[in-house]
C-alpha cells in the first residue's frame, strides 16, 4: 500500500521568509567570494614581488660572484705574468708558470699569445709583435692597445683593453692585459698576453654555474641589473677591469623561481579554493537544507492544523507504556492540561478503576488480525466526573526495518452515539409497549362493544319489562318472546366471550407462501445480540417455502431466538453460541433454535409451555405458549430437547410444507 | 304533538330492546338498521323532518355514526342527536357533542337515565319547534306588511316619534298613525317596546 504524496511545494507558506534569507545568504557568499579573489589577487602580486626581490637578490649575488671570480682569475694572471716578466728580465726564455699556475694556464688555449713588450718598442706599433701587430690593425683596436700600454706606465699597474675582436676572426674577441715591469721607478716595458675571451669565461666559471646560466659578452649594452622586456632571464653583470670595463651578458637559462614561495602560495590557492568550492557546496546544502526546511515547516503546520482539526482524540505511547503524548482533541475530551497527562506512568486521572489496564486493552486489540480490529470500547472520566463512552483503536508505529518504538492510540467518542441508540432503543420499546397497549386497547374495545350489544340490551328489554311491570300495562301474550328474547341475548353474550376466547388465543391467519432462508435470515439480524455471543446460521442450498402467517410466525421464532441468547449467555461455555438451522423431514420442514445456554431440565420440559410458568425474572410466561399457540394454528408441532452440539436447549419447530 | 325517537343501530337486539324501553314509558319509536337508510329516507317534505328525536350508535357498518350525523349536519337537520356510545369511544362522542349533538349515552345504559335523557331532547326539540314556528308566521308577517308600512317601521325601529317619521316620509302624522295600527295588529304586537324585542329576536 502506497500512500498518496502530497505535494507540500504548492503548499509552501514562507516563500517570503525564504527569499529574505536567500538573499542575505547570497550577499554573504558574494562577500566572501570577494574576500578570496582579493585575497588571491593580493597573494599573486605579493608573490611577485617576493620574486622579483629574490630575482634580483640572485643576479646581484650571481653578477658579484662573477665579477669577484674574474677579477681574482686574471689578478692570479696578472701576477703569473709579473713572474713571466721577470724571467724575461733574467733574459730567459719566459714559459708558462708551472704548477701551480693560474687556472688559465691549465685551460685549453684560454691565453692566445703572451709576450714581452719592451718600452722602447712600444710607441711603434710596427715595433710591436705580430701577433699584436695583427690584433692592432684595427684602428679602434690599436687605440685601446695603445691606450693599455700608456696606462700601464702611467699609473704603474696592471690595464685591461678589449675585449677585442681578433683579426680576421671577429668571431673571437680577445681581451688585453698589459703587466707593467719597473726597476727603480723606470719602466722597462710590458708583459702582454691576449686572452681568448671565450675561453677565458670557460675556463674561470665553474660548470656548475653554466648548467644554469649562459654567460657571453654583452654587445649590445644593455643596462645593468636590468632585462630586457623580451628576455626577462637576461641580465648585465659588469666586471670591473682597469682599462677594460667588462660587460656580462649572463642569461639565466631555465630560471626556476624559488619553488618555497610557489609552493605556499599554491597551497594558499588550493586552500581557497578548497573554500570557494565547499562554500558552493554549502551553498547548495543550504538551499537544499532551506528547501526541505520550509517543507518540513509547511508538513509540521499542516499536520498541526490537521491534528488540531481532527476529532480523534489521538495519543502515543512509548514500549513501556508511558504515554508520550495526547493531542488537543483528546485533552478536551477529557477536560484536562496536556501536562496533567503527559508522562503519568501510573493510574491516569481519567482512567476509571474497574476496567483494567488500558494501555494493556490497547495492545491485545492491536494485536488481533487486521479484519477482526473493531476497536475497544471503553470509559474514560472527564475531569468533571461525567464518563465518557469512547472506541478505541490501537496501533503499533513501526520504523522503516519493523522496529516498534511505540503504539498510538485513537479515541473516538461515542457517548453521543451510545446516548442516541440507547435513546433510539428506549423509543423502541416504548413504542412497542405502546404498540402492545394499543392491540390491548383494540382488544378490549373489540370485547367490550361486542359485549355491550347484548348487555345493552338484555338490560333494555329487562328495563322495559319493569316499567310495564310497575305501570301495570303488561300483557302475559308480550312477556314471553321479550323473555326468550334475554335468554337469547345471555347466550349470546357467552357467545362473545368464547369467541374472544378463541380470538385471544389464536387469531385469524392468513397463509402465504414463504420463503424459509430469507424469512430465518430476516428474523434472525432483528434480535439484539448480547455482547460476545455468536450467531450462527445453518440454512439448507435448497430453498423452502411453506404456507405461513409471516407476522406470526415471526413472532413465534423471534421469541425462540430472543429466549436463546438470553439463555446462551448464561451457560458455562464461552463463547456463547446460538445456531439456528433449517432442515426437511419428509413433509415437514424443522427450524431449530439450539444455545450453548444451561438447558431445560427434563422435568420441566412438560411445563414450559404452559402460561404463566417463566423461568425469567420479571417474564410473563406467555412467550412459549404463545409460539405453541402459532405453531399449532399452523398444524406444526414444536419439541424441546438437549441440545447435541451446544450442550443447551434446543426447540425444533416442525411445519407441514403443504396446508 | 309527540315527536318520534329514531333509533339508529345495526344491532337488531338492541334496537328491539331500545325500542321496547323507550315504548314502556310511551315514547313513540321507529327502528333503523343503518345510517344510511335512515338518511334515505329524509326527503325535504318528508313528515320526517317534523319534529323528532334521533339515537345514533356511534359504531356501525358501513356508514358510523359520526358520518351519519356530519351528513345530517350538512341537510341543515335542526333535531337534537343524541349518541350511543360504547367503552372506549368517549372521546369520540365528546367531539361529536363539541360539534353540534345534542348529548351522549354509554352503554351499557342506566336505562331509566336513559330514557329521562331522551325525554328530555323530545321537550327541548319541541320548544326548537314551537319557536321555530313562532319565527316562521312573523317572517311571514313581516312579508306581508306594504312597502310604505315597511318604511314607517324601519323609522320606528330607529326610535323617531311620529311627527319626524311623517316630516322624513312627506306624509302627514294622521297617516303614519294608521300605518303603525296596521303594523301593530299585522305583527301582533302591543307596543313599540315589544316590535323591538320580537324584531331582534325573530327577524
Amino acid at each position: 500500500m502506497t500512500e498518496p504524496s502530497i505535494d507540500f511545494a504548492v503548499l509552501d507558506l514562507d516563500t517570503r521568509q525564504l527569499s529574505v534569507l536567500n538573499r542575505r545568504a547570497m550577499a554573504w557568499l558574494v562577500g566572501m567570494l570577494l574576500l578570496v579573489t582579493v585575497s588571491i589577487v593580493l597573494l599573486a602580486l605579493f608573490l611577485r614581488t617576493v620574486e622579483a626581490q629574490e630575482e634580483d637578490r640572485r643576479r646581484t649575488a650571481d653578477a658579484q660572484w662573477l665579477d669577484q671570480t674574474v677579477r681574482f682569475h686574471l689578478r692570479r694572471l696578472e701576477a703569473d705574468l709579473g713572474v713571466l716578466a721577470l724571467q724575461v728580465q733574467r733574459s730567459e726564455e719566459p714559459a708558462p708558470p708551472a704548477l701551480p699556475g693560474g687556472q688559465l694556464w691549465r685551460s685549453a688555449q684560454a691565453i692566445a699569445w703572451h709576450g714581452w713588450l719592451a718600452a722602447d718598442r712600444q710607441p711603434a706599433v710596427a715595433a710591436w709583435p705580430p701577433f699584436l701587430q695583427s690584433a692592432a690593425r684595427h684602428p679602434d683596436s690599436a687605440e685601446a692597445l695603445s691606450a693599455m700600454l700608456k696606462t700601464t706606465r702611467g699609473l704603474q699597474r696592471a690595464a685591461y683593453a678589449g675585449p677585442l675582436p681578433q683579426a680576421g676572426d671577429s668571431a673571437v674577441q680577445m681581451l688585453w692585459l698589459a703587466v707593467p715591469v719597473f726597476e727603480r721607478d723606470r719602466f722597462l716595458g710590458d708583459y702582454v698576453a691576449a686572452i681568448r675571451f671565450d675561453r677565458l669565461l670557460d675556463s674561470v666559471i665553474p660548470p656548475w654555474f653554466f648548467k644554469d646560466h649562459a654567460v657571453a659578452l654583452d654587445a649590445d649594452a644593455l643596462p645593468v641589473a636590468a632585462a630586457p622586456p623580451d628576455k626577462p632571464s637576461l641580465y648585465v653583470a659588469p666586471v670591473n677591469l682597469p682599462g677594460a670595463p667588462l660587460r656580462l651578458r649572463v642569461d639565466a637559462l631555465n630560471s626556476r623561481p624559488a619553488l618555497a614561495p610557489r609552493i605556499f602560495f599554491g597551497i594558499a590557492l588550493a586552500c581557497l579554493a578548497g573554500m570557494v568550492v565547499a562554500l558552493y557546496f554549502l551553498r547548495r546544502d543550504t538551499a537544499r537544507r532551506q528547501r526541505a526546511e520550509s517543507q518540513l515547516q509547511t508538513q509540521m503546520a499542516l499536520r498541526t492544523a490537521m491534528e488540531r482539526s481532527v476529532t480523534l482524540g489521538l495519543r502515543a505511547w512509548n514500549p513501556d507504556g508511558r504515554l508520550l503524548y495526547a493531542n488537543q482533541t483528546f485533552c478536551r475530551m477529557v477536560g484536562l492540561a496536556p501536562s496533567d497527562i503527559l508522562g503519568h506512568a501510573e493510574a491516569m486521572p481519567y482512567w476509571p478503576a474497574g476496567q483494567g489496564d488500558e494501555f494493556e486493552l490497547l495492545l491485545q486489540s492491536a494485536r488481533l488480525p487486521m479484519a477482526q480490529q473493531v476497536g475497544v470500547e471503553m470509559q474514560l472520566r472527564h475531569s468533571q466526573g461525567h464518563l465518557l463512552d469512547v472506541l478505541a483503536h490501537g496501533a503499533p508505529l513501526t520504523l522503516g526495518d519493523g522496529r516498534v518504538i511505540g503504539w498510538m492510540g485513537s479515541v473516538l467518542d461515542i457517548t453521543e452515539r451510545k446516548r442516541v441508540e440507547r435513546l433510539a432503543a428506549r423509543r423502541q420499546e416504548l413504542l412497542e409497549a405502546s404498540g402492545r397497549l394499543i392491540a390491548v386497547g383494540e382488544v378490549a374495545s373489540t370485547l367490550a362493544h361486542e359485549l355491550n350489544q347484548p348487555l345493552g340490551a338484555l338490560s333494555s328489554f329487562a328495563n322495559g319489562l319493569l316499567n310495564r311491570m310497575r305501570a301495570g300495562t303488561l300483557t302475559l301474550a308480550e312477556v314471553t318472546p321479550v323473555v326468550e328474547r334475554m335468554e337469547r341475548l345471555a347466550e349470546k353474550a357467552g357467545r362473545v366471550i368464547q369467541r374472544v376466547n378463541a380470538f385471544a388465543r389464536r387469531q385469524e391467519m392468513s397463509l402465504q407462501p414463504l420463503a424459509l432462508n430469507e424469512f430465518i435470515a430476516r428474523v434472525a439480524g432483528q434480535v439484539p445480540l448480547p455482547d460476545g455471543l455468536e450467531l450462527q446460521l445453518r440454512l439448507p442450498e435448497q430453498p423452502l417455502t411453506l404456507p405461513a402467517d409471516a407476522l406470526l410466525l415471526e413472532h413465534a421464532l423471534h421469541n425462540l431466538v430472543l429466549n436463546a441468547t438470553e439463555w446462551a449467555v448464561h451457560g458455562g461455555q464461552r463463547p456463547a453460541r446460538v445456531r439456528i438451522s433449517l432442515e426437511q423431514d419428509g413433509g415437514l420442514a424443522g427450524i431449530r433454535v439450539e444455545d450453548s445456554g444451561p438447558g431445560v431440565p427434563p422435568e420441566q420440559r412438560n411445563r414450559i409451555f404452559d402460561a404463566f410458568a417463566s423461568q425469567k425474572t420479571g417474564g410473563m410466561g406467555m412467550g412459549l405458549s404463545i409460539c405453541r399457540s402459532i405453531i399449532e394454528a399452523h398444524h406444526g408441532r414444536i419439541d424441546v430437547a438437549t441440545s447435541d452440539e451446544l450442550n443447551g436447549a434446543q426447540f425444533t419447530v416442525w411445519l407441514p410444507l403443504t396446508p | 304533538m309527540n315527536p318520534t325517537v329514531h333509533i339508529v343501530d345495526d344491532d337488531a337486539d338492541f334496537r328491539d330492546g331500545l325500542a321496547w324501553l323507550l315504548d314502556s314509558r310511551g315514547l313513540p319509536t321507529r327502528s333503523w338498521s343503518g345510517g344510511d337508510m335512515f338518511l334515505q329516507s329524509l326527503r325535504p317534505g318528508n313528515p320526517m323532518w317534523e319534529c323528532c328525536v334521533v339515537l345514533l350508535d356511534i359504531r356501525m357498518e358501513p356508514l358510523s355514526g359520526l358520518a351519519t350525523f356530519e351528513q345530517l349536519k350538512a341537510m341543515g337537520w335542526p333535531w337534537p342527536v343524541l349518541f350511543l356510545t360504547g367503552h372506549g369511544e368517549m372521546s369520540m362522542a365528546v367531539a361529536a357533542v363539541k360539534n353540534g349533538a345534542w348529548d351522549f349515552l354509554e352503554k351499557p345504559f342506566q336505562n331509566n337515565l336513559l330514557v329521562d335523557k331522551v325525554e328530555a331532547a323530545r321537550q327541548a326539540a319541541l320548544a326548537l319547534q314551537a319557536d321555530s314556528q313562532e319565527r316562521l308566521l312573523f317572517q311571514q308577517s313581516l312579508a306581508a306588511l306594504s312597502a310604505r308600512e315597511r318604511e314607517v317601521l324601519d323609522q320606528l325601529l330607529q326610535g323617531h316619534y311620529n311627527k319626524n317619521i311623517a316630516e322624513h316620509l312627506g306624509i302627514t302624522p294622521r297617516t303614519v298613525e294608521f300605518h303603525r295600527a296596521n303594523i301593530f295588529e299585522k305583527l301582533r304586537v302591543n307596543s313599540a317596546v315589544e316590535l323591538a324585542h320580537r324584531m331582534g329576536r325573530l327577524a
